[in-house]
């Protein structure tokens, strides 16, 4: 397994230890210790990712090891539980298997309007089903996948977090993985970027890659562009109160989170977005940038 | 309290159904079940004071014979009594009716006749946010953590993602949880073992 990499803090490591766990340890376990490093309770986060490993007796490199008897110390727990788990230099373990049908992406684009302008660095987002179990307590499959890519500048513990929250409040259940551009992935999450396929973040889904005003990922994955958000990381506060966004309903299952459906061959220009690419927010007034971000909005508002 | 910590563990886990998260309480009852007592020894009161909840006395014992870090339970809030639950208890989902109870089958199905096993037992627990939990009680003789492990990883895999399983010896002093629960809930079938539910 490659590195994953990269960051320097404590919670950044502790997410980059996280994406390592992923497939081995249950996606519970991985959302709740993402979500305790969100909130700045990292003891509590490394402590929940040990107690799993020890208690599923998953194996971990010895470099595995000693980062979690790294971060067990630095977040003022008990590094002599790293102790308890069990290190192996290989072992063998059945790949996961991905799918994106029956449509991963349904609702989900719906699902992050909400929250999408308060989102730094986030530069796509995938949805694929994973059809086998994770952990030694996974729960059912299939399991859905998101898979987000941030920038340099954008925050891999709070996005998963915030990008977690919303689809929960909209009823979709789902592990959030957060990678950063440029950093190697893991076999997990190349084998989940190989089948999942891109959200369109205005709102709607796309059923097929996206064949125009796309870019190509590093994994071969297509990636719709989706709107800048660095004004709303600006003054996030003045925007939503010039136009709330409706928050998304929760329904009692995914079933009935039924978004619009697109064509087969839709794509950013069948919503009228062909000439829409990432735009230098230095270049843009702050009057356009709100019309921009109007604009989105309606459109996200027709479409639900 | 027993001179055991996973005894006294499974104890206060029980005791603490329905007053700790059910995420925080299946998990810490999934590492006892698999020989991961010193993580929860730690994590257990790291969680009680995050979450202030209070324990009695007794339970305090039971936190203290778990092996946990003396420094963090002293800090444990003490209640006189433990409270009344926070939820009510029906005997049916509302669409039980309509289209069974699939896993329950599942568990009957796997649980009839087994040694060591009295009666197993399904109630509903309805929380004040509108919230609908399944609750699974066993009656056995022995391990006890064991079998709420093996029960929860069944239930999760078949969708419950926070099962809550309470696995009761015959002589357990029920809580007020576990006499409203049982008082409704409704058979799914018997083990092995005669034993009468406390």
């Amino acid at each position: 397994m490659s590195d994953v990499a990269t960051g320097d803090g404590l919670p950044d490591r502790l997410h980059d230890i996280l994406l390592r766990m992923a497939g081995r340890v249950d996606d519970d376990a991985l959302t709740s210790a993402r979500e305790l490093v969100a909130i700045a309770e990292s003891d509590r986060a490394v402590e929940l990712l040990v107690g799993c490993l020890i208690a599923g007796g998953v194996p971990v490199t010895p470099a595995e090891n000693g980062q979690l008897r790294s971060l067990l110390d630095q977040s003022r727990s008990d590094p002599s539980l790293a102790d308890r788990l069990k290190v192996r230099d290989t072992w063998y373990a059945p790949p996961h298997r991905f799918s994106y049908e029956p449509d991963a992406g349904e609702g989900i684009g719906a699902a992050l309007a909400p929250v999408v302008d308060f989102l730094i660095g986030v530069q796509s987002v995938h949805a694929v089903w994973r059809v086998t179990p994770a952990g030694a307590t996974p729960g059912a499959v299939p399991q859905r996948v998101v898979l987000v890519e941030i920038g340099p500048d954008g925050f891999a513990p709070a996005t998963a977090y915030r990008i977690g929250q919303a689809l929960e409040t909209a009823g979709i259940r789902a592990v959030v993985e957060v990678l950063k551009t440029g950093a190697d992935r893991s076999d997990y999450h190349r084998l989940a970027a190989s089948d999942a396929k891109p959200i369109n973040l205005s709102g709607q889904h796309a059923a097929a890659p996206a064949t125009s005003g796309g870019r190509r990922s590093k994994n071969g994955g297509s990636v719709v562009p989706i709107k800048p958000v660095a004004h709303a990381q600006a003054k996030p506060e003045a925007a939503a109160k010039a136009a709330p966004v409706e928050p998304v309903q929760p329904v009692a299952t995914e079933k009935a989170a039924q978004p619009p459906v697109l064509e087969p061959s839709a794509d950013p220009s069948a919503l009228g977005l062909v000439d829409y690419k990432p735009i230098a927010e230095d270049k843009l007034s702050d009057v356009e940038r709100d019309l921009l971000r109007q604009l989105h909005e309606e459109l996200a508002q027709r479409e639900q | 309290m027993r001179d055991n910590a996973e005894l006294n563990a499974h104890e206060l886990l029980l005791r603490l159904a329905g007053r700790l998260s059910d995420t925080q309480l299946w998990r810490f009852r999934d590492w006892l079940a698999s020989g991961a007592l010193p993580v929860l020894g730690r994590a257990l009161p790291r969680a009680l004071l995050h979450d202030r909840i209070g324990l009695t006395a007794d339970e305090h014992s039971l936190l203290r014979g778990i092996g946990a870090d003396p420094a963090l339970t002293s800090s444990v809030l003490g209640i006189g009594a433990v409270p009344e639950p926070a939820f009510t208890f029906v005997a049916e989902a509302a669409d039980q009716a309509a289209s069974g109870d699939p896993i329950g089958v599942v568990l009957g199905a796997t649980l009839r006749g087994r040694e060591g096993l009295g009666e197993v037992r399904c109630a509903w627990r309805h929380a004040a946010d509108g919230r609908v939990h399944r609750v699974v009680l066993v009656t056995a003789v022995a391990d006890h953590h064991r079998l709420t492990g093996e029960l929860q990883r069944m239930l999760r895999a078949l969708g419950e993602h926070e099962p809550c399983v309470e696995v009761l010896a015959p002589d357990f002093d029920l809580s007020p949880y576990h006499r409203a629960a049982l008082d409704v809930s409704e058979l799914l079938c018997f083990g092995a073992a005669d034993l009468a539910t406390a």
